[in-house]
């Protein structure tokens, strides 16, 4: 940081918040592995066609539970598909249902947030009372009850992936929109004649950005393990779509026969998710580290 | 506080309202039909006519939500689609293994958890540190289900040191209670790292120090019990995810709880049965709420109870 002499005094050069931010994260050398971590999965999921050795739904039972090879790098499962293929093409899935799941999660959390700490009052009570409620129910045993009345389904596996998903980025919103409501420069702009709309969408929303990045990164490792839980119980993604819940949930009963279609999966699974986390701990640090 | 205990208890009200009512919408909107569950797909009109008029699905729906939350008051939460007994006893009957599970893992999660955790913040940078950070993250990134079959691999399957499944004895309760508390130790040892080292750094700790106190009596006597108010309510909060976990450890574990009761009925459509568990689920959550905000404000003087 270069230094600019004002007199006797010595006053630090005013730095860009973006390019602060970067540098603080470009330190974090573990907020950097979470990156590159999440970036080799999304980027060989997405170009699974490309990147992949093997179909991942042709079935040759000569060569069922080939162990870990050259020519399998991974081995195969039960049906004699080739483990990381199906790996590659199952992160689709699980990579999208996650993404999918953050991005209700945000359409519905950001704005009702939003209006519960802007407007406070009732609105705010009936919001946060919603929200209070429906944290009590446990995810699976709600997808449960669901599809005990529905049936087994995607919809249903999104509606139990989201029901509750938005309370947490709700609530952060709302006590960002909360403390930043009575902040100086809002009463000017409220002097001045602004809308409700404008000091929402021009005071509230960018200063309440910096919780909601973080959210969204480490909100996706919510609906990655409970996706992966539902696809575990048969609950989840159906075959032949692949995801790697489901991939573990074939081959338990014969996990006796060969270790690894069980365990690769998992592996994948935890990486994952450990990536995510470190990024978004990485993230909330050089974002904001009052967050903390 | 007694005061403060009846108002919290209160509290309790609108949530549990709110759950009756979040279930009737569910039961009633959701597209099942109760009648065609009931008759199956290929009823007469007629037939499908009389089970809803024994059901009382003719009647407005405000009065039907009203029954059904008296019966409910009353210990009536319906009746089985299979086997046709009364929903709540067979719960309650239940209810003790998923307990058990439950104080398994707890013990598993505070006995790994606060110990490494105290030891992470005390020995700072060490060996120690770095490993038992790893496995807090670890901890924290690997799904449960996995690691509950990765545990029967390796302690049941190859070298068959404990039961891969089952229920009765000491030994049954491990596996289950490892997999279930992994998760919950990872994130206590967190906490308690980073609460521990932030107490250790007040003034106070210092002028324990100063005046001659052992760094033993200093750190037990007076940063540990400082310390430990954060993680009182983060024990609350990740006992509510620990409820949330028993359904997939009791199905692996073949552990007769009401976890498993759920995922069983679920799969043979025994919609009130499952609907009697998630309101179990929901009202157990809620205890749980109560009480680590209750235990908090006793444990913190500094909490005015009114």
């Amino acid at each position: 940081m270069t230094d600019i002499a004002v007199g006797a005094l010595r006053v630090p050069a005013v730095r860009g918040f973006r390019s602060e931010v970067i540098g603080r994260l470009r330190r974090d050398r573990l907020a950097l592995a979470g990156l590159l971590i999440v970036l080799v999965i999304a980027v060989a999921s997405a170009f699974a066609p490309l990147v992949a050795p093997d179909d991942p739904v042709e079935m040759r039972p000569a060569e069922r539970y080939a162990p870990p090879s050259r020519q399998h790098l991974i081995g195969t499962d039960f049906f004699g598909r080739d483990i990381l293929s199906r790996l590659l093409y199952g992160g689709r899935v699980t990579l999208l249902v996650g993404l999918g799941t953050v991005a209700i999660n945000c359409a519905v959390g950001l704005p009702l947030g939003l209006l519960a700490g802007y407007l406070g009052g009732r609105v705010d009570t009936v919001i946060m009372r919603v929200a209070d409620t429906l944290i009590v129910f446990p995810t699976l045993i709600f997808a449960m009850a669901l599809m005990a009345i529905r049936g087994v389904g995607l919809l249903e596996l999104i509606i139990a992936l989201t029901f509750k998903g938005w309370t947490p980025l709700a609530r952060l919103v709302r006590s960002e929109a909360l403390a930043i409501r009575e902040r100086e420069f809002v009463q000017a702009a409220r002097a001045i004649g602004a809308s409700h709309a404008q000091i929402i969408t021009r005071h509230i929303l960018p200063n309440s950005l910096s919780a909601f990045v973080v959210y969204a990164t480490l909100g996706i490792t919510t609906p990655i393990l409970a996706e992966a839980a539902l696809s575990f119980l048969g609950l989840g993604i159906q075959p032949p779509a692949i995801s790697w819940g489901q991939m573990i949930s074939q081959e338990r009963n014969y996990m006796q026969l060969a270790w690894w279609p069980v365990t690769f999966p998992g592996v994948i699974i935890a990486l994952t998710v450990l990536g995510f986390n470190l990024l978004g701990d990485g993230l909330r640090d050089a974002l904001d580290p009052r967050l903390k | 506080m007694a005061l403060y205990v009846v108002r919290r208890l209160l509290s309790l009200i609108p949530v549990v309202l709110g759950m009756t009512l979040v279930l009737f919408l569910m039961l009633n909107f959701s597209g099942g039909d109760p009648a065609i569950a009931l008759a199956g797909d290929n009823a007469s009109e007629d037939i499908l006519a009389v089970i809803r008029q024994r059901l009382g699905l003719d009647r407005p729906l405000h009065v039907r939500y009203l029954a059904w939350v008296g019966g409910l008051m009353r210990g009536d939460f319906g009746v089985s689609l299979i086997d046709g007994r009364p929903v709540l006893p067979t719960i309650l009957h239940q209810l003790p293994a998923t307990l058990l599970l439950m104080v398994g893992s707890m013990v598993v999660a505070l006995g790994i958890g606060i110990p490494t955790g105290i030891i992470s913040a005390l020995y700072r940078r060490s060996f120690i540190d770095h490993a038992s950070r790893l496995f807090a993250l670890a901890g924290v990134s690997i799904p449960g289900f996995w690691l509950g079959l990765i545990l029967i691999l390796v302690l049941a399957y190859r070298w068959p040191l404990l039961p891969l499944a089952g229920y009765g004895t000491v030994r049954h309760l491990i596996l289950p209670s490892l997999t279930l508390g992994t998760a919950m130790a990872a994130l206590l040892m967190r906490l308690t790292r980073a609460s521990l080292l932030e107490v250790l750094q007040e003034d106070y700790m210092r002028t324990a120090y100063a005046k001659g106190l052992s760094r033993a009596y200093a750190v037990f006597k007076h940063a540990l019990r400082n310390g430990m108010l954060p993680i009182v309510t983060a024990i609350g909060l990740e006992i509510g995810i620990l409820l949330g976990g028993t359904v997939i450890v009791e199905s692996i574990f073949s552990w007769p709880g009401i976890g498993r009761l759920a995922y069983v009925r679920m799969l043979q459509r025994d919609a009130p049965m499952v609907m009697g568990n998630l309101l179990i689920y929901g009202l157990i959550f809620g205890l749980i709420n109560l009480l680590t905000d209750m235990s908090y404000a006793f444990l913190d003087p500094r909490i005015r109870y009114d």
